[in-house]
């Protein structure tokens, strides 16, 4: 082989062995979280059974008015209205806990078509939440998030190198044959190339937004960048009168249609900081960018327009920013696009766990080992999604913080004993060489 | 000799620039059909027919018709991104 494709070939190697497990977890997370609406949906419908009453126009005053008595304390408030008609209606809000003193949100059903409370949840204790912070972060707070986003580069550097050593591994095998009775090796490693080039510009757009999404917050603080649509009315009243204000909720939202036809109004957040303001969040049909970006912000007095923005006609750095969530969860094309997303969101794993495979069989004779490569790979998968449903059950049963402790003591636990082991290792092996030289120099 | 050639080129070259083409052409096709169904026949078709294109090029590995199918569709992404 020539030394570049050397050079590629090690890289594309230790970079998918090192990191093949944090890639297999993403893959099978990330097959999961592109549906996390749909099963939070499903969750509602028949766990809480929450859903509105056929009606016209939406009708939660009282509710909202009930929840605010129930939760003096509650803050950063905001209602998401039901994409479909018999959805039910929701609203979210954050408390401090008066004996731990933790932030706790909460996210309330409301009949919209009655105007009555069905029931509500801890958000954190949510399995949509879990299935978005497993993903998101690994469900470890420090910097989980940041080591998702290494995950992304990871991918990205084995999706190029493995681009660039096809040809030299294909030789004169066509595409998409799979050469037969030659054994688990040959076949997993025929898959592997097949599957890596077949998938290779869908996984590439997972690493790059991935990356960018793991690893954004760190970004813009080191670049000093600033979020596009940080849009801050200025404040005009107190605090506790801004909160107490009576909003016309069917007015704004004709004003809503009035001033931006193409929103399709989601989330409604009233303003508590006294700038006497209503912030609409909508998305726009065909858009391909994240959810709730498009904004309205109406004065609560007169309900007056104060703010638009509409990505469409922002300038590119703005839409390339508000692009990479829909793209990385594939949220713009319905559920078929969905269902595309989870098979070939699939593929990274199958790639990391066939690579594993390959790596196994070929270094079978040189290194002693005690069990097959196929028991090897099973252990580690299976440990792996028992690890993930473990997790689960904590966090929906003793709740999100207990959760995120544990796997922050497993990953980064983990990581530590990996690079004291990788030492070890290394200076085990230094020694001995030195002593193999010492003994063939005796001999001498 | 020149078959060897021939082989590189629409096997290591061709083929995976089409795949590469069919994966965005694959999920063009459905966001067009989300979002704009059948009201955008003209990018639909379009579209369609570039998808069929490109699937034809990879499983017949005809070179011309690899070649043909990419810029195909490469000229209708262009198209499409500059009037949206």
């Amino acid at each position: 082989m020539a030394k570049n494709q050397r050079v590629l070939w090690r890289i594309h190697h230790w970079a998918g062995l090192y990191t093949g497990i944090l890639i297999g977890v993403l893959s099978l997370t990330g097959a999961l979280a592109v549906f996390i609406p749909e099963i939070d949906l499903l969750i509602q419908k028949h766990y809480y059974a929450a859903s509105s009453t056929p009606a016209s126009g939406l009708h939660f005053r009282e509710s909202l008015q009930q929840i605010r008595e129930e939760y003096p304390g509650c803050y950063a408030l905001y209602i998401n209205l039901p994409d479909g008609p018999e959805e039910a209606l929701g609203v979210n809000f954050l408390v401090n806990n008066p004996e731990t003193g933790d932030r706790e949100r909460y996210y309330y059903f409301i009949d919209a078509g009655r105007d009555r409370i069905l029931g509500g949840r801890e958000h954190e204790s949510s399995l949509a939440n879990y299935l978005r912070q497993m993903h998101v972060r690994l469900y470890e707070r420090t910097w989980g998030r940041q080591l998702v986003g290494i995950g992304g580069l990871a991918l990205l550097t084995v999706a190029v190198t493995g681009l660039l050593i096809y040809g030299k591994f294909m030789k004169r095998q066509a595409y998409p044959v799979l050469r037969k009775g030659r054994g688990l090796r040959i076949l997993l490693a025929d898959w592997h190339k097949i599957l890596g080039i077949s998938a290779l510009v869908f996984n590439l757009v997972i690493a790059v937004t991935g990356a960018w999404l793991g690893l954004q917050p760190r970004i813009m603080q080191w670049l000093d960048m600033q979020a596009p649509n940080t849009f801050q009315p200025p404040r005009i009243i107190p605090s506790e009168t801004d909160k107490q204000m009576e909003i016309d909720w069917d007015r704004a939202l004709q004003v809503t249609a009035w001033e931006f036809p193409d929103l399709r109004p989601r989330v409604l957040r009233p303003s508590e900081d006294g700038s006497g303001t209503i912030s609409i969040y909508g998305n726009v049909k065909g858009g391909i960018y994240e959810r709730y970006i498009n904004q309205v912000v109406l004065s609560k007095k007169d309900l007056k327009l104060l703010y638009k923005y509409d990505v469409r006609g922002k300038p590119f750095g703005h839409q390339l920013y508000f692009v990479q969530e829909a793209l990385h969860f594939g949220d713009f094309g319905g559920l078929a696009l969905k269902a595309l997303y989870g098979v070939l969101g699939l593929t990274s794993g199958f790639l990391s766990i066939s690579g594993f495979v390959v790596f196994l069989y070929r270094t079978d004779k040189r290194k002693e080992r005690k069990s097959r490569p196929l028991k090897i790979i099973f252990i580690y998968s299976a440990g792996i999604v028992l690890l993930l449903a473990v997790i689960a059950l904590i966090s929906l049963l003793a709740g999100y913080a207990p959760a995120t402790r544990i796997m922050g003591w497993i990953i980064n636990g983990g990581l530590v004993c990996l690079v004291v082991f990788a030492i070890v290792n290394g200076i085990r092996k230094k020694l001995k060489q030195r002593q193999q030289t010492k003994m063939v120099n005796v001999k001498c | 000799m020149q078959k060897m050639k021939n082989f590189r080129t629409v096997e290591h070259y061709l083929v995976p620039f089409g795949l590469a083409l069919l994966n965005i052409c694959v999920v063009h096709l459905i966001w067009i059909g989300s979002a704009r169904g059948l009201s955008d026949l003209k990018t639909v078709s379009a579209v369609s027919l570039a998808l069929l294109l490109l699937s034809s090029g990879i499983i017949f590995k005809r070179k011309f018709l690899l070649l043909l199918s990419c810029l195909f569709y490469l000229a209708a992404l262009l198209i499409s991104l500059i009037r949206h």
